[in-house]
This record gives structure tokens, C-alpha cells and sequence, in this order.
């Protein structure tokens, strides 16, 4: 006899959600949609959906060029309540004061995670494209 | 009788750096002479710097970087390879780069300092190599692999 088989992976394990074509940023506080996600996990409007609330630990990186002087600026993970996860990716500006960067890391119990802009510093009406977009974690439970 | 069935999974974290500084060149493979460990694990690395993997496990694998450019202007890139075919592992397989590009001065970019394998089905071996290095610049011992491996 069985009683309340878990009905989706549970347990601890690895995920990763990726984004395969390039995307335009251009404001504020924009999800970046990824594309494509590991085996076992789904894209849904853009964010990495595990089916299920799982506990993650998630590692978000954004590479992008500028279209004109962009500076690209803050960029978090958020989960599907809005919780924003703790970390930042602020700019690297190769050629001036600020050599800068790091990749935003979080944790958060949730179903879904995504990629948002932060702040963006410099004019928002000139754009940067982001070349590679990620999100790798490990699940908890 | 079974409820609320959740199977406990060993997780061992491994740490990989080197010793000295290496000096690499576009297609070199980084090399690493260290590793420590939380507990048991099925990771294992040679002086070629080949990774052996346990394929019946998940592994989270992040390598962050510390190079020193020849010059002020090279670019470097840095990608993890199947260490048997020596191809070069792409996104699609759980892989991705670690970038970082000089650009001119009215140019500004964002690069992604780590590097990662994340696979729940993983090759049995992968080594991390130097697939952009203007010119011969320096890896320090700053650089590391950490490993999570997931029974």
C-alpha cells in the first residue's frame, strides 16, 4: 500500500534554463525570456517552470554587447510570487573606471524563475543586446 | 505502507584550483593539481586536466576566473570540451562560456565570468580549455572549479 506518492520530481538535483537567440534590452525592470530548459523542467512566458514548488539555489549570468554606449546595469532573479532573490549583475565597463562584474545568485521556493533587468544605468532609450542569458541552479527538495 | 515518499541523495561538494600560475594559450586546457572534498565522491582529475565524471550522477559544476591579459586589449574565453571527442560542449548540453571581451572605448559591454556544466546526465569526462586568448596571458591560482555532485 502507498499513501501521497509525490506526483513531480522531488528531492535534490540540477536545472538549468538558457536563452538560444539574442534579446534586446531596453528598460527597466523587464524579464529576459529564456527559451529552453533542462530535461524535466518547462519554458513558460519566458521563466524555467519546474512543474511544482521546489527549494532552489539559482545562478543567473547575462552577457551582453551594446547597441551604441549602453551601459548594461543591475539584473536579478525573480521567482513566480515576485520574491526577488538576492544578487546582482551590475556592469562591466572594460574601458573606464568601473571593471565590474558578477553573476546574481538566489535562493527561493518557488515553481518558477526568471532573469529581470534592474535598474538599467545609462540612456534607456539605447538598447544592449543580451547574447547569452542562463540560469543554472540545484535543487534542494 | 509508504507515505510522503522522498529518497535522501548523498551531495558532495569538490573543490578543483591549482598550485602555481599557468600560463595559457588559446587552446589550452586549464589545468588543476587540487582537489578537496566534503566527503565520498566519484570526481577525479589528471595532469592533462581531463574531469572524470560519474555518469550515474547530477553534477553542478561552476568555474570562476582570475586571468592576467597580455595586454591590455586581449580578449578571453574559456568553455568546457568532452574531454574524449575534444569538442567543444554547447548550450544545448547543459554548457556554457565564460567571456569577457575588450572593446573600444565607446564600446560597453557585460561579460559571464563563470563558466558552468549542469547535467543530470552527464559525459564521463570534460576538461575546461582557453577558447580565446589574444594573446598568451596568465591563469592564477585565484581560478577554481567547484563541484556539486549529486548521488
Amino acid at each position: 500500500m502507498s499513501y501521497r506518492q509525490p506526483t513531480a520530481a522531488t528531492g535534490v538535483g540540477v536545472f538549468y534554463g538558457y536563452r538560444s537567440t539574442a534579446v534586446t534590452i531596453s528598460t527597466d525592470n523587464t524579464k529576459l525570456p529564456m527559451t529552453d530548459a533542462s530535461t524535466g523542467n518547462t519554458i513558460s512566458s519566458g521563466s524555467i517552470d519546474f512543474g511544482s514548488s521546489r527549494k532552489f539555489f539559482a545562478c543567473g549570468e547575462v552577457r551582453a554587447d551594446s547597441i551604441g554606449d549602453y551601459q548594461l546595469g543591475d539584473i536579478k532573479i525573480v521567482a513566480n510570487d515576485g520574491e526577488v532573490a538576492e544578487g546582482y549583475q551590475v556592469r562591466n565597463n572594460a574601458t573606464g573606471t568601473v571593471c565590474m562584474d558578477d553573476a546574481c545568485y538566489g535562493t527561493s521556493s518557488q515553481s518558477t524563475v526568471s532573469l529581470f533587468t534592474g535598474e538599467i544605468l545609462g540612456s534607456e532609450a539605447i538598447t544592449a543586446e543580451a547574447n547569452e542569458l542562463r540560469v543554472t541552479g540545484v535543487f534542494v527538495s | 505502507m509508504s507515505f510522503n515518499n522522498v529518497k535522501s541523495r548523498h551531495t558532495a561538494i569538490i573543490e578543483l584550483t591549482n598550485s602555481s600560475n599557468q600560463s595559457v594559450s588559446v587552446g589550452d586546457a586549464l589545468l588543476f593539481d587540487t582537489l578537496r572534498a566534503s566527503g565520498s565522491h566519484g570526481v577525479s582529475v589528471d595532469g592533462s586536466g581531463n574531469i572524470s565524471l560519474d555518469t550515474s550522477k547530477e553534477y553542478f559544476i561552476q568555474a570562476s576566473f582570475d586571468v592576467e591579459r597580455g595586454t591590455t586589449s586581449d580578449s578571453w574565453a574559456f568553455d568546457f570540451y568532452n574531454a574524449t571527442t575534444s569538442t567543444v560542449l554547447a548550450v544545448s548540453d547543459g554548457a556554457f562560456q565564460a567571456q569577457w571581451d575588450a572593446v573600444p572605448t565607446t564600446t560597453k559591454t557585460n561579460a559571464t565570468f563563470t563558466a558552468a556544466y549542469v547535467q543530470s546526465a552527464p559525459i564521463s569526462s570534460i576538461v575546461l580549455k582557453a577558447t580565446t586568448m589574444s594573446s598568451t596571458g596568465t591563469v592564477t591560482t585565484n581560478t577554481n572549479i567547484v563541484i556539486i555532485e549529486v548521488s
